[in-house]
Parts: structure tokens; C-alpha cells; sequence
């Protein structure tokens, strides 16, 4: 069943003074079932984090539509779009977005706070968590005090402790060395088995090479797509890089 | 690299933070203003010049202490936010290829040109308000102006060597900073949090009992004399422990609702809450420093709009007659003795027509300067001088003779030869036997009525049978005493003869004063119309500095939780949630000063209340609504720079 459905969606940017258009988006069609782990790829100014920001109801298209489980994401008034995100949809950023005045702890329950869960409830879901995230020994840490890696586990909790529809990850690796890329890599990909959608922009191989399918963006439309299938991490990484390859050389 | 370029780099980074570096510089120069608006007065000879300026040098003493424990935290506070903002651009710039010593010359450069802009705009804004102020003092008041262009350089030069020792200062915990630290480390200072503070017990508990001592004392003294003097160090020890309260008791108060986890996680409080746990320590600061100028604001104005109001109450107590004739340091006890000739009724009658003989109160009276001791006074000897060491014992004392006494209050009070009956004082004596410099005189009673006057300092004044003995005893072991006298009447003409002929009156005696109270009332109507001026200039200028405060404040931290708000919002935080927050979280950094200055101010009411005795006030209803009053128009005025405020925070996070 589709739990998303991107349709013809266009987003185009106009400078202050209206002399300048830019197209970010041009028209964009896809679709990402309940329980896929999708990447979506593309070189900087490809237009993938404009995508990425209209998914998650932080942006308005130009055109087109956005169908999160049937609703149109794009028609949510503008002050019911924070509570929509809440229900709906986990994010993770780049460089985190974790809050310093908050301790982990707190970071994560932020969203549930939101909801007006109870402190019980809230302790009972961050639980199993925490355990599968391994940060449970930093949750009275603050994000001052830990590392990279730690604090975008951390994000990844934030975002799934809702169990949201959808869970965006905006270069989730973008931040971080090698050794956290693959502990975070290896978290979406538990992740995922649990059920959990997961859509991911990014630009690094090795993350898309975990996806079950990876979008490529170019020129603000969706240019190539690739199943992963039964193809082992070493023999996606290298598909995807000949794609790359290719879409570099402008073929077609 | 040459001098020019670091000057150039300074110049950028102070124009390309102008959004921070404006407030800032504005803040040093609204210090520096306020700082010499303060000293000025202080100095100026207009104020000196006033009566009750004893009551203003109270409180601008306090207000000059305040300043500079405030400017010290205020820019040490602005400065570690901007600090932060530049550590990023000068980590840069060493990782670029700069040195450490060019880094600290352009910081150098930096606190030179903020440092330099921030005196000049003081001084010329201080200047302008001070000359703003004398001049509708001297317009309202009719000050002649011959001082008008006094510019007090004594002042300036202290203010400068105030404000360049806590910029060097300032800058050397920059420089030290860029020293010590790697320039990665720099980079990360940006974001770096500040640690959670610990919990300081000894601190809380400190406050409150220094807290609890200084109000038991304000509360408890009797003597109006002894609160002159008590004030002072009540003052301080109330302003040490509303910071130590403000920093201990807010860190203490947020963790024990952090630990309610049914408080905490709640939507409303549970940004707040965390928010005022993060930055508790300059909170702390910031909220005590508001708390006292409140204070200082609605102490000072309750004082002097309740003196100019009741003014006319306390100068019908003060001067119980119309006209009063007094005749001071009478040199022999004989010429003293014959003072109520017939020849002064004459003139009296020959000026006031309606005036008899027999309406005249007469009395008459040995006074002197004593030291006072546990069992009464000693005189001052001929050959002694007054000792400012022994300031805190002097005493004003008046002695009647019985006769006259009966005669001008209609009483039929008796007396045996050693006895003595005390009159209304400043000063109280509680013992059975009062004791004059070995001359001792049993106590037979007290008149406890209020006592109206003017003296600042102890007071006593009693009746004895016969004064003759105790002006004998007094020169044969050579004291200073001196004889005085003096005639009061009332009349039915009005004001303005009164004034005229009293002044006639006062050329055919010659030798007394003769003062009216017609025209003692207009002199007070100038002095307290000025007081008054005074006091609601500088509370302008008080809750002027208390708006900026609170304005930067809200600032500066709106600037650094603008990033944590997105990140909210990009987590599903409605702007109305996030508004809830930021109303609750500033309401109660907002009003916590304001109540603990509610409480400062019920406090202070009493000692301030015998202070202003001492300047003739005595009515009670007048000082209670002139408080009250304050504290509501001051309660308004902080309402307005809140909702101001939360405005413009609200603007910058949800950017």
C-alpha cells in the first residue's frame, strides 16, 4: 500500500525583485510503500532538500500534490502544520537540531511533552529506545557533552519515539565519521525491519547503498531509480556509483 | 601586518554584529550616563542646597553602590553573550593564517572603539539630562542659575577610570580566552551550553538569614535617630542578599520543579522551566539587579511625593503658630531671665494689631550639644571640640523652665527641684534617673506625643523647676550650654501681610528671627516641589536602566534560542505552544523582582517612615497611599516594557 505519493510537484523560487526564477523542483513523481527505506540522491543545488523540506510540511510546493497516507500534505493550513508534523512525521537533520537546554532525556521526549503524554508513558516508550539506540547510559547528558554520533542517535530517537508514518532523514551522515555512519546506518536499517518507513536524502553512496531503493534527483526531477533486490551492500554501492558516474557525464 | 588592518578587521566585526554590538555600546553609554547623572547630583550645589537632601544622599549613596556592583555584572554578562558570538569569527581567523597576538590586537582594537564610543555617548547623554534636570529645577523653582554650566570634571575623571578598569578587564578574560583555548574549541564555544549550576545551600540559607536580619532591624528600631544610621547597612545587606537569593533560590526553585515530573513534562512549563535552568546564573544577576532598582525606584518616589504631599500637614505641626520670634545663644543667665519685657509685645502689637499680650506663647529654654551616655548626658567643656568619632553620641538638648512651660501650655504640672519631666524627643530615655553631667534629676514622667521638628540628629528636651541650678552648675565646670527664647502668636490676617510684616517686625527687633509660617510654607513648597523632581528624575532614569536590562536581556536570549525554537517547530511545536512558553517563561523572570520588590518595599516602610519623620512628615495615611501608589504606577510601567518585550522576543525566534 502506498504510504506516500508524490505528485507532478513543482517548486520554484522567486528573488525579491521578481527578475530572477529558479526551478528547484520541475515536476516530481514518486511513491514509497509502508515499510520501504528509500534514498533519494543527488548532487548539491539537485534539488532534494527543497523536496525533502515540502514532505515534511516545512515548505509550500508551487505545484502539485503530496499524499501522506491519502491527505494532502500540501492543503494543511499553516497553523496546523506543526501538529501535523507531530503526528505524523519524524525528522532528522543534518547537524541534529538538538535543543542545549534540554538533556537528552528531554530532547527526546519533546515531541511526546507535545502530545501532553504522560511522564509513565513517556519513560515506558523511551525505554526499548534508548536500549536498540545504545544511548541509554547519556540520557541525563547534555548535547554540549557528547559526541557526534551520539547526538544524532539521539535525533533518531527523538524522531521515532512517535512512532511517526514517516521518518525524513535530511543527510543524517552529512556530520559525522565513518565509524558513527555506519552505527547510524545500522540503526536505520533495525529501523526499518520494525516497520518503520524511512526516506532519506542524501548524497553519500555508502548510506544509499543500505536503502531498498534509491531515487535520483537531477535538475529537479526524478532522473533514474534502483532496487536494491537481492543485491549485497558491495554490489549496490557499486551500482550506484556508476549512476552516478553516468548522470555526471550528462548521459542520458 | 600594520596597525591599520587590525583596525579595519575591528571595524568590520563590530559592524557585522551590529545587531549585538549596538545594544551594547548603547548599554555602556546609557551606564556611563546614569553614572554621572548620579555622581552629578550628588555634587551639584542645587541639591546640596535643598532641604531633606540628607533623605536623597541616602539614596543616591545606595544608587552609586548599586551602579557599580550593576555595571559590573550587566556588561560582564552582555559581554560573555557577545564573546561567544566573536570567539567563532577569531577562531576563524587564527585558523586562517592569523597569529594569536593579531587576534588579540584586533580584540584589542575592538574593546577600544566600543570602550571609546560608549563613554563619549555617555557623557554627552549624561551631561544633557543633567543639564535637563537643573533646568527645570531652576525654572520650577526659581533657583538662581549662576551654576548652570558646571561641568563636574571630578566626577567624569572617576567614571572614565570605572569604566576603562572593567573594560581592561573585560578584554583581558577575551584575550585570555583566544590564548588559552585551541582555535577549534573557539569554534564549538559557540554552541557550547552553559553547565547546570549546582544547587549552592549555604548561599540560599545565607540570603535568608541576611535577608531576615536586615528587615527585623528595619522593622523593630525605635529610635528615629538610630534608623538614620541603621539604614545604610540595612540597605546593603538587603541588596547582598537579593543576589545571593536571586542566585542560589532560582537555580533551587527550577531544579525542585524539574523534579516534579508532572509539573515538568507539561506542555507550558516544560520549555520554560528548562529554559530558566540554562541560564540560572546570569538570571540570577540580571533578576537581583532588576529587584533593587525597583526597589530604589518606588522607595524613592513613595518618599518624596508622600513628603510633598503631606507638607502642608507636617508644617501646621512644625510651626504650631503663625508668627514665632526666637532668640538664640543669650549670653547671661540675667539677661535671659528679663527676656519677656513689655517693649517686644509693643512692636509685636504695632505690627500685628490683633495680636495682645496675653495671646503670645512665651518660652524659654537652656540648650546644648551633649555627649550621650547610658545614664543621661555629658556636656561638651569649653575647651572641647566636636569629634566625628563620637558622631554616632551627640545629642540636641533643650531644657525648660517649669513656669513658662505651665504658662504657654495652660498645664499645672508640678515639679520638686530634682525632678524632671521629658517632652516629645527624638531620642528615648527609658531609665528612672537622668543624669546631667553628675547633675541627676529623678524622672517623673513622659509626654509620649510624636515630636515635630527637624532634627537629624538625637534629641531631648524636658522640663525642670529651675533652670537657674542647672546654668550655675553648667559654667561653674565650664560647659557649653547656651540660653534661648522665643514668642509665637497667631493672627487673622492673610498670607502675604503676614509674610510682610513679620519681615518688618524682624527690623524693629533687630536681634531675633522672626520666621512666618506663611512664608516657611512656600520655602517648603519649593524644596519639597524640587525634592520631589529629583525623585521622579532619577526613578526615570532608574526604570530606564531597569527596561534595558530586561530589553537586552530578552535580546540577547532571543538571539541564542532563535535556532532552538525551529528546531521545535520543525518537531511539531505550534506557534501558539511556542508563545504559551515564552509568556510563561517570562513571567515569572519578569514578576519574581517585582514581588520580592513588593516585599522589600512593605519592609521598608518603617524605617523610611522615621527617616521621613525626621523631615516633619508624620501622616501616616498620606505616606501609606504615596506607597501605594508607587508601587501600582510602577507595577503598570514594568507591565508595559513585559508585554513590549515579549513582543519583539517572540519576533526574533519565530523568524
Amino acid at each position: 500500500m502506498n504510504i506516500l505519493k508524490v505528485d507532478d510537484l513543482k517548486k520554484t523560487y522567486v528573488s525579491r525583485l521578481g527578475t530572477n526564477r529558479v526551478d528547484a523542483l520541475k515536476g516530481v513523481f514518486f511513491s514509497v510503500e509502508e515499510g520501504e527505506y528509500v534514498a533519494i540522491m543527488g548532487e548539491s543545488g539537485s534539488g532534494k532538500t527543497t523536496l525533502l523540506n515540502i514532505l515534511a510540511a516545512l515548505d509550500k510546493p508551487t505545484g502539485g500534490s503530496v499524499l501522506l497516507k491519502g491527505k494532502n500534505v500540501v492543503d494543511i493550513k499553516e497553523s496546523d502544520m506543526a501538529v501535523f508534523r507531530r503526528d505524523n512525521l519524524g525528522y532528522v537533520f543534518q547537524d541534529f537540531n538538538l535543543i542545549d537546554s534540554f538533556s537528552i532525556r528531554d530532547n527526546i521526549f519533546l515531541p511526546l511533552v507535545l502530545k501532553g503524554e504522560k511522564h509513565k508513558e513517556m519513560n515506558a516508550k523511551l525505554e526499548p529506545i534508548a536500549k536498540e539506540l545504545g544511548i541509554s547510559d547519556l540520557l541525563d547528558k547534555y548535547p554540549y557533552e557528547v559526541s557526534g554520533g551520539q547526538k544524532q542517535r539521539a535525533a533518531v530517537a527523538r524522531a521515532i519515539i512517535t512512532k511517526p508514518q514517516l521518518l525524513l532523514a535530511d543527510e543524517p551522515t552529512g556530520a559525522l565519521d565513518s565509524k558513527s555512519t555506519d552505527e547510524l546506518l545500522e540503526v536505520f536499517e533495525n529501523i526499518n525491519k520494525t516497520g518503520q518507513t524511512i526516506l532519506m536524502v542524501t548524497h553519500s553512496t555508502k548510506a544509499a547503498s543500505h536503502a531498498k531503493r534509491v531515487l535520483f534527483i537531477k535538475d529537479g526531477i526524478v532522473f533514474h531509480e534502483l532496487y536494491r533486490g537481492e543485491k549485497s551492500f558491495e554490489e549496490m554501492y557499486k551500482a550506484i556509483s556508476d549512476t552516478l558516474t553516468l548522470l555526471s557525464q550528462g548521459g542520458k | 601586518m600594520s596597525a591599520g588592518l587590525f583596525t579595519r578587521l575591528a571595524v568590520d566585526g563590530i559592524k557585522k554584529n551590529k545587531k549585538l554590538y549596538i545594544p551594547y555600546i548603547i548599554s555602556l553609554a546609557g551606564m556611563v550616563a546614569i553614572s554621572y547623572v548620579v555622581y552629578y547630583l550628588v555634587e551639584s550645589p542645587a541639591i546640596s542646597r535643598m532641604r531633606g537632601a540628607t533623605v536623597l544622599y541616602a539614596i543616591m549613596g545606595m544608587g552609586k553602590l548599586v551602579m557599580v556592583v550593576f555595571s559590573c555584572l550587566f556588561l560582564l554578562y552582555t559581554n560573555s553573550f557577545l564573546a561567544k558570538r566573536r570567539n567563532f569569527e577569531f577562531a576563524l581567523y587564527n585558523i586562517l593564517g592569523m597569529n594569536k597576538k593579531n587576534v588579540v590586537r584586533i580584540l584589542l582594537g575592538e574593546t577600544l572603539i566600543v570602550g571609546t564610543l560608549g563613554i563619549v555617548f555617555g557623557f554627552a547623554a549624561g551631561i544633557l539630562l543633567s543639564k535637563l534636570f537643573e533646568l527645570i529645577l531652576i525654572k520650577m523653582c526659581g533657583y538662581p542659575a549662576d551654576y548652570s554650566f558646571y561641568l563636574d570634571t571630578k566626577s567624569m575623571v572617576m567614571i572614565v577610570i570605572f569604566y576603562a578598569v572593567i573594560m581592561l578587564i573585560l578584554y583581558i578574560f577575551s584575550a585570555a580566552k583566544v590564548i588559552i583555548n585551541k582555535p577549534i574549541e573557539l569554534l564549538r564555544s559557540t554552541n557550547a551550553g552553559e553547565k547546570e549550576p549546582k544547587t549552592n545551600v549555604l548561599f540560599a540559607i545565607g540570603g535568608i538569614v541576611i535577608l531576615g536580619v536586615a528587615y527585623w532591624y528595619a522593622i523593630s528600631i525605635q529610635d528615629a535617630v538610630e534608623s538614620f544610621n541603621i539604614f545604610f547597612i540595612a540597605v546593603i545587606a538587603v541588596i547582598v542578599a537579593t543576589y545571593m537569593l536571586f542566585q542560589a533560590g532560582s537555580v533551587f526553585i527550577c531544579k525542585v520543579l524539574k523534579k516534579n515530573k508532572k509539573y515538568y513534562y507539561n506542555p507550558r512549563h516544560f520549555v520554560p522551566v528548562s529554559g530558566m535552568i540554562y541560564r540560572m546564573k546570569r538570571n540570577g544577576a540580571g533578576l537581583a539587579t532588576i529587584c533593587i532598582l525597583a526597589t530604589m525606584v518606588m522607595v524613592m518616589l513613595g518618599a518624596t511625593s508622600s513628603l510633598y504631599i503631606g507638607m502642608n500637614s507636617s508644617i501646621d505641626k512644625m510651626y504650631p503658630t503663625d508668627v514665632y520670634i526666637s532668640a538664640n545663644s543669650i549670653d547671661s543667665y540675667e539677661s535671659w531671665a528679663a527676656l519677656d519685657s513689655s517693649e517686644l509685645y509693643d512692636k509685636i502689637h504695632s505690627n500685628f494689631e490683633d495680636v495682645k499680650p496675653e495671646d503670645v506663647l512665651f518660652e524659654r529654654y537652656e540648650d546644648f550639644i551633649a555627649l550621650a551616655n547610658e545614664d543621661g548626658v555629658t556636656f561638651l567643656r569649653e575647651d572641647q571640640n566636636l569629634m566625628p568619632a563620637d558622631v554616632g553620641n551627640y545629642s540636641m538638648v533643650e531644657i525648660a523652665e517649669l513656669d513658662d512651660y505651665n504658662k504657654a501650655y495652660n498645664a499645672n504640672l508640678s515639679l520638686a527641684d530634682d525632678e524632671i519631666f521629658f517632652l516629645p524627643s527624638t531620642a528615648k530615655f527609658e531609665k528612672e534617673v537622668f543624669d546631667i553631667d553628675g547633675l541627676k534629676y529623678k524622672v517623673v514622667g513622659r509626654d509620649e506625643s510624636p515630636f515635630y521638628g527637624t532634627d537629624i540628629v538625637r534629641s531631648y528636651r524636658a522640663v525642670v523647676k529651675d533652670i537657674k541650678k542647672l546654668n550655675d552648675y553648667a559654667m561653674s565646670i565650664k560647659a557649653q550650654v547656651t540660653l534661648s527664647a522665643g514668642w509665637g502668636f497667631n493672627t487673622e490676617l492673610p498670607d502675604e501681610q503676614i509674610i510682610e510684616k513679620a519681615n518688618k517686625l524682624w527690623s524693629d527687633i533687630g536681634m531675633y528671627r522672626v520666621i512666618s509660617k506663611a512664608e516657611e510654607k512656600l520655602e517648603f513648597n519649593d524644596m519639597y516641589a524640587s525634592l520631589l523632581l529629583l525623585g521622579v528624575f532619577l526613578s526615570i532614569v532608574f526604570m530606564g536602566a531597569c527596561a534595558f536590562i530586561i530589553y537586552f536581556k530578552q535580546l540577547t536570549e532571543g538571539y541564542e534560542d532563535a535556532s532552538s525554537y525551529k528546531t521545535m517547530r520543525s518537531v511539531g511545536m505550534t506557534v501558539k505552544e511556542i508563545k504559551a512558553g515564552i509568556n510563561s517563561q517570562t513571567l515569572i523572570t519578569f514578576f519574581s523582582p517585582l514581588a520580592l520588590a513588593a516585599v522589600h518595599l512593605a519592609f521598608s516602610a518603617p524605617i523610611v517612615r522615621k527617616l521621613l519623620f525626621l523631615l516633619g512628615l508624620n501622616d501616616l495615611k498620606v505616606f501609606i497611599m504615596s506607597y501605594l501608589i508607587c508601587f501600582a504606577a510602577f507595577a503598570l510601567f514594568y507591565l508595559l516594557v513585559y508585554k513590549k518585550t515579549v513582543k519583539s522576543y517572540v519576533e526574533i525566534v519565530s523568524q
